[in-house]
């Protein structure tokens, strides 16, 4: 399997191949949408301005200084976009309001809170099917238990235990350290 | 009942004892996290994370687990953003870039053409078309009628050379501010560089854009292709069917847009192979008979037959200029290669010479 290389990646994107550059879409898209995430706090909006952000780096990839490593420069290119957009559009008051505020947080911390969203996103969808879709209307969209069973014509009890099942499968998932990571990011949340 | 029910059986009651004891506390956990413990649940659940460390910590990570999910990228949303991008940077044109093939030309060397030192490097004007019409609002046209190509230079300087039953219009009031041409047929463009001033080239398939650049464009509206080969610089390629999304090009690319199946070939070329018709040559480097005819048929304007027909696939290397008549060329290909030919109804026929059937 391909390793993403930091130098070879940006090389042999920048002589257009394309299969380097869907190998650097695979592995930052979903991090860096919820690092814009932090910025922008509308994962719509924010997948929309990481695209952006990959068309741009295609579209000048020839210009691309390959000095920097793959990531850092994603990251920075997500950052910019995204605070260019906060400016333009004004989008202050939804900010201050939702999350800690991203441009007093260390740009690493951001970063690493990012991959670990990635993560847990990564194993919630890897959820076993009933499992994963009873989790998701619990937690995104913020329906009780009985609503869940209502809606998807199942018992209380049935959810009750897939929603344990998650929980248990997601904790086994995650290891120690990263679990560190996991704490230091809740602690910081105004929530 | 055999020993091998008993042990599945004993398996699966090992199993949901498990789960029964994980579970319960696992329910609880889960309903807490999510607000839907009852006050009872909560109390409960309390004593039992004071039981001990690993039972507090357990819980502690679960409630981190669930405050550190507050989005969610499905799968679907991940493919469907990734398709996005794959149109937007063009990956799929019109059709599918195939392949970027390197042409190697071996020089298996059949037959070399002696050419003559004088016919090589001459260059006329193939007189009637050199002036330009001026129709209304200043359009200027210039065409190369068949047999004949034309050279023009344009108001801002760039050389442009046309192939025989070509034309090119542009607007020459406007051209100082918009350096736009349209072509029908197959020029050659030299253009001066003027990155404020983008030049472009529409034809009826598609559109080249340049600022600086040596290429050629050929789109012959009854044909069914359109190649763009570079020779110099760089060009956007920008189709006018499908997405209309756009193909940069580097020097030494061949395109080739096939609009019978919609696909797109690139291709490595020696550029001065398919450029060199402007300087009155016709180079052939390993080409099949076939395809030099149809040059030939083209430059002379005649139709020409294969009497033999194994005779097409027979290799040439050599030039053709546009000063040689058409008994010259004809010369020239017998005396190369022992391909003989006779003139029936203004048509021109082609066979393998008797003296090659000596071969036993």
């Amino acid at each position: 399997m391909t390793n993403i290389s930091d130098l070879n990646i940006f090389r042999n994107i920048r002589k257009g191949d394309e299969d380097a550059f869907t190998l650097l879409f695979d592995t930052y898209y979903v991090p860096l949408c919820f690092f814009a995430n932090k910025f922008l706090g509308d994962m719509d909006l924010s997948r929309s301005q990481v695209q952006q952000v990959f068309v741009d780096l295609w579209e000048k990839r020839e210009k691309i200084d390959i000095a920097w490593s793959v990531k850092s420069y994603m990251y920075h290119a997500v950052r910019n976009r995204s605070i260019d957009f906060i400016r333009k559009n004004k989008y202050k008051v939804q900010l201050i309001e939702d999350v800690q505020d991203p441009l007093q947080t260390p740009f690493r911390d951001l970063v690493e809170e990012a991959e670990l969203n990635a993560r847990i996103n990564d194993y919630i969808n890897q959820l076993p099917g009933k499992c994963r879709e009873i989790f998701i209307l619990c937690r995104f969209e913020g329906l009780k238990y009985s609503e869940i069973a209502k809606k998807l014509n199942i018992s209380v009890k049935t959810v009750e235990m897939q929603m344990g099942i998650a929980l248990k499968k997601l904790r086994e998932n995650i290891n120690g350290y990263q679990m560190i990571n996991l704490m230091t990011y809740i602690l910081t949340k105004k929530k | 009942m055999n020993k091998r029910q008993v042990k599945v059986k004993s398996n699966n009651l090992q199993k949901e004892t498990v789960n029964k004891n994980l579970n319960y506390i696992d329910i609880l956990i889960g309903k807490s996290v999510s607000g839907n413990a009852t006050s009872e649940e909560i109390e409960k659940l309390e004593s039992w994370k004071n039981i001990s460390e690993n039972n507090l910590s357990l819980f502690t990570r679960s409630l981190k687990i669930w405050q550190g999910s507050e989005k969610i990228i499905s799968k679907n949303q991940f493919h469907q953003d990734k398709i996005k991008l794959e149109s937007a940077y063009s990956r799929y044109l019109a059709g599918k870039i195939r392949n970027i093939r390197r042409l190697s030309f071996i020089y298996k060397i059949a037959a070399i053409l002696a050419f003559p030192i004088a016919f090589a490097i001459v260059w006329h004007f193939m007189g009637v078309t050199g002036e330009p019409e001026m129709l209304p609002d200043q359009i200027c046209q210039i065409t190369s009628p068949k047999g004949h190509v034309s050279k023009c230079i344009l108001p801002d300087g760039t050389n442009v050379w046309i192939n025989t039953e070509s034309t090119i219009k542009y607007n020459a009031s406007s051209f100082n501010n918009l350096r736009e041409i349209h072509l029908e047929g197959e020029a050659y463009f030299e253009v001066i560089s003027d990155p404020e001033k983008p030049f472009k080239v529409e034809t009826i398939f598609a559109e080249v854009n340049v600022t600086g650049t040596a290429f050629n464009v050929l789109a012959y509206p009854s044909d069914d292709v359109f190649e763009t080969v570079l020779a110099e610089g760089s060009v956007n390629l920008k189709f006018k069917s499908g997405t209309g999304n756009y193909l940069h090009m580097r020097p030494g690319q061949r395109a080739i847009l096939n609009l019978n199946d919609f696909t797109i070939d690139l291709q490595y070329v020696d550029a001065e192979m398919f450029t060199s018709w402007r300087n009155g040559e016709l180079i052939f480097k390993d080409d099949r008979l076939y395809d030099l005819l149809k040059e030939l048929e083209k430059m002379h304007n005649v139709r020409f037959h294969l009497k033999d027909e194994n005779i097409g696939e027979f290799r040439f290397r050599g030039m053709f200029s546009y000063n040689n008549n058409l008994i010259e060329s004809l010369e020239k290909i017998k005396k190369t290669s022992g391909i003989d030919y006779y003139i029936k109804n203004k048509e021109v026929w082609l066979k393998k010479n008797d003296i090659d059937y000596q071969v036993d």
